[in-house]
């Protein structure tokens, strides 16, 4: 058997091979993390084949659900062709997320309190620096993924290490100084003394970030125009093919019969709120397909679980609405086609006084439960 | 014993086994054991709680609190999971499943209910010359796991994992009381197994 990678992580390795650095972003839930996880998968496949004395293996659908020598694991011929520096055996991930407090001498190098000598200093070996020296011994090539890159100080905790990423900047590949390799200064972890520096030619560095999200400071573009950019959104033919739907022709039932009727309802809702938000807000504020699928991986069959599941969903749906529309009542009302038009919405857009001034409140059920949520779900759709 | 060093080449965690006596195919197809019962637990018995429940417990990590159909009626904490299996069109089907623990009046039996409601148990593989029937409970390492029923003659003519084969035949084959099911599991994280 082959392990086969998606379309999407063999575009991310491609843009590696040839850029170095790549940055996802994507609105929550839309596969970041997922796609992460796959590429350092990929990034790590092993070229070896099992070895016969392997531990049991589930095949699910063979004859003998356990055998005795497991499926050969073989490289896909496509990642096979994308891998980044697919001839280096060494191959190893780092990874780390960026936060607000998220430092330079972390990420590179710098100089923190001893822990082993009281009052004294050390040289701390931060993450990227580690990356670098791996991907710098005789078989080793690094993959960095830096998730929420832009809830830190991206630009801060690069500082002047941000000009040596680009790909023309780095080592050759044998090693050696390029024309154009470009050196920054940085405290050496062994001699404690500054050394010009560059990066190792099989470094890579992969990014991620909800554009929504900026919790620090936004990233400017000359950050920004040293990683080749790979964007992520939501995906209905995602949702489709997960829930086994079909493009629907027919009106939502009044109530649902199967576990399908309310798959149809949770789709047709989310993408319509995806619509609106897109309009009323702007596209980084949508919300991913990952946002209605189950944590199992597998979506039940039974009704009262689809309904339980479809339950949790349009509670992080709603979740996600309240914060994207907070102090605006009406673009909540709007989002969720609350303003009137649809008879019996279970949500009803109402102008109230508050002592002698006209405020707005969107009246509606106090609690999402698998009772009402197909009827919610089909009046946000409609 | 299987060694972990080469178990951590697969992606199986652990195997919880029960051998199906004549009664329990019966159940699987949601009959009586006894023709003219008109009823019966459909239920997979598990006795040894006190050994087997860890081990279950991984099985089915989600709980809620239940009023029990029998006896008292009194609420119950009953312990749930999900089973998985391919339908015969290779579609994944995914179901919650319940784990019971002990009566009062069977305070070391912990039990799967309705197992004639799960598809993978209704396959009905031959008996002639098929030897002994188990079911086997397999966890991933991803937690998710599969139902299958095997049977004595595949586990013993098929190419199976020679570790998983040489297990469940030693287990059927241990000496015990007769009419009396074999049960256990073999963790492959642990390292522990349990044959009863």
């Amino acid at each position: 058997m082959t392990v086969n990678f998606s379309s999407e992580c063999l575009e991310v390795l491609r843009a590696l091979s040839e850029r170095r650095n790549v940055l996802i972003s994507g609105p929550p839930a839309s596969g970041k993390s997922r796609l992460l996880a796959e590429v350092a998968l990929a990034f790590e496949a092993k070229f070896a084949a099992p070895t016969p004395s392997s531990g049991p293996v589930l095949v699910p659908g063979a004859a003998v659900p356990i055998p005795d020598t497991p499926p050969t694991s073989s490289i896909d011929p496509e990642l096979q062709k994308a891998l980044p520096s697919g001839t280096r055996s060494d191959r190893k991930v780092f990874r780390t997320v960026f936060h607000q407090n998220s430092k330079y001498r972390e990420f590179l190098t710098g100089l923190a309190p001893s822990l082993s000598k009281p009052g004294a200093f050390e040289v701390t070996n931060g993450i990227l620096f580690r990356a670098s020296e791996h991907a710098k011994t005789a078989k080793g090539v690094s993959l960095l993924i830096i998730d929420e890159i832009n809830r830190g100080p991206a630009v801060q905790v690069f500082g002047g290490a941000i000009v040596a990423i680009e790909p023309e900047k780095r080592l050759g590949a044998d090693g050696s100084a390029q024309y154009g390799t470009q050196y920054f200064e940085l405290l050496d972890p062994t001699s404690g003394q500054m050394i010009e520096y560059a990066f190792p030619h099989h470094l890579y560095i992969l990014g991620a970030m909800n554009q929504a999200d900026v919790s620090v400071e936004p990233l400017d573009v000359a950050f920004l125009r040293r990683w080749a950019p790979y964007s992520l959104g939501p995906d209905e033919a995602v949702l489709r093919t997960y829930f086994g739907l079909t493009p629907q022709t027919q009106p939502m039932p009044s109530s649902p019969v199967n576990a399908q009727d309310v798959y149809e309802a949770v789709v047709q809702a989310w993408a319509k709120v995806n619509g609106r938000i897109a309009l009323g807000r702007v596209r980084e504020f949508q919300i991913g397909h990952g946002i209605v699928m189950a944590p199992s991986g597998t979506a039940p069959t039974d009704l009262h679980e689809a309904l339980a599941l479809a339950t949790r969903s349009w509670n992080a749906i709603r979740a996600h609405l309240d914060e994207v529309f907070f102090g605006d009542m009406r673009g909540l009302a709007v989002a969720l086609n609350a303003t009137g038009q649809t008879a019996q919405h279970p949500y009803n857009l109402q102008e109230v006084f508050f002592g002698d001034e006209p405020k707005q409140q969107l009246t509606g059920p106090a609690y999402v439960t698998p009772d009402n949520v197909f009827a919610i779900l089909a009046a946000v759709a409609e | 014993m299987v060694n972990k060093e080469s178990a951590d080449a697969g992606d199986i965690a652990r195997i919880v086994f029960r051998q199906i006596l004549d009664g329990d195919r019966l159940k699987f197809i949601a009959q009586s054991n006894i023709t003219d019962s008109g009823g019966g637990a459909r239920d997979l018995r598990f006795r040894s709680w006190d050994k087997m429940e860890e081990t279950l417990r991984k099985l089915f990590p989600g709980s809620r609190t239940e009023k029990r159909r029998r006896g008292t009626g009194n609420a119950l904490e009953v312990y749930t999971g999900h089973l998985i299996w391919l339908q015969k069109n290779g579609k994944e089907v995914s179901k919650e499943a319940v784990l019971e623990p002990p009566t009062d009046a069977r305070p070391n039996e912990g039990r799967i209910t309705r197992v004639h409601e799960f598809g993978c148990f209704t396959i009905n593989p031959p008996s002639d010359g098929s030897g002994r029937l188990i079911a086997l409970f397999v966890q991933k390492d991803d937690g998710s796991v599969w139902p299958f029923v095997i049977t004595e003659r595949s586990l013993e003519h098929d190419q199976w994992n020679p570790a998983v084969a040489e297990f469940l035949l030693s287990a059927l084959n241990a000496p015990r009381r007769e009419g009396n099911a074999a049960y256990g599991f073999i963790d492959f994280v642990s390292g522990e197994k349990l044959v009863r």
